[in-house]
């Protein structure tokens, strides 16, 4: 029998919260879709935990973003807060370093959910796929009209590689 | 093929979301753009390519522009990146 490996791939949960549409987040950038298409979580944990198997592309300087690829080539950008570039790091501990293998589940990122809102900035975390054209539409597995919650590891989104249905 | 060179002024480089800007814009040529720095290249509407370049303040960049409408492409990209880089 032919064995063909699957594209299928599964986007778990990097944070736990309540997940809200691209549409709803007041950035053009995320809700214009320039940073690609996905979901925002509204976090109630300041811990983003790896959402599949890969390793880091990009580690922001200033600590609020993170660039992930997988395995099977998905990138994933996880923005904290939204224009946090300005907290230059501040309320930010970086658990991992550029180019650094990761599993499913292990803690990449800490941050202080209550000193970066007290600063001002908002906490929404816009979680895209950067590369989307490559792939069939997301399927998300949470409703995002109804503001469901989520807990880091769960199902967030499924992706599969486009021609390879 | 045309190339053009650019010293970023902006204080945080061109990080997550100006880079978004510039794929957006990138997208709307039929030329495809490239972005270099410190020795590395990137395709305009690649965002993690982009990211991956650390571009920072002062850093000079070369833009170039290769395609049938290069000439307009490059040139609207660089009034672009002035206004926002």
């Amino acid at each position: 029998m032919l064995f063909i490996k699957s594209k299928k791939e599964i986007i778990y949960a990097p944070l736990s919260g309540q997940c809200i549409s691209l549409d709803a987040v007041p950035d053009e950038a995320f809700s214009q879709k320039m940073m690609g298409e996905g979901m925002a979580i509204i976090p109630t944990e300041g811990k983003v935990l790896a959402p599949f198997d890969g390793y880091t592309s990009i580690v922001s300087d200033t600590h609020h973003a993170l660039g992930l690829t997988s395995n099977k080539g998905l990138e994933l950008l996880i923005h904290v807060g939204l224009e946090t570039v300005n907290l230059n790091g501040l309320f930010y501990t970086m658990r991992t370093a550029e180019k650094r293998a990761f599993k499913k589940g292990d803690l990449l990122l800490e941050f202080n959910i209550s000193a970066i809102q007290n600063a001002g900035y908002n906490i929404v975390t816009p979680v895209t796929v950067t590369n989307y054209e490559d792939f069939e539409p997301l399927i998300f597995f949470v409703n995002q009209s109804e503001n469901s919650v989520i807990l880091a590891g769960d199902d967030f989104m499924q992706a599969i590689k486009k021609g390879s249905k | 093929m045309k190339e053009e060179y650019y010293t970023i002024t902006a204080e945080n480089g061109l990080h997550a979301r100006p880079a978004g800007y510039l794929v957006k814009k990138a997208g709307e040529f039929e030329a495809i753009i490239q972005i270099s720095c410190n020795g590395k290249s990137a395709d305009a509407r690649k965002l993690f390519a982009l990211m991956k370049l650390g571009v920072k303040q002062n850093d000079i960049i070369k833009i170039t522009a290769d395609g049938k409408d290069e000439d307009s492409a490059l040139q609207k990209i660089m009034l672009f990146i002035k206004e926002n880089f």
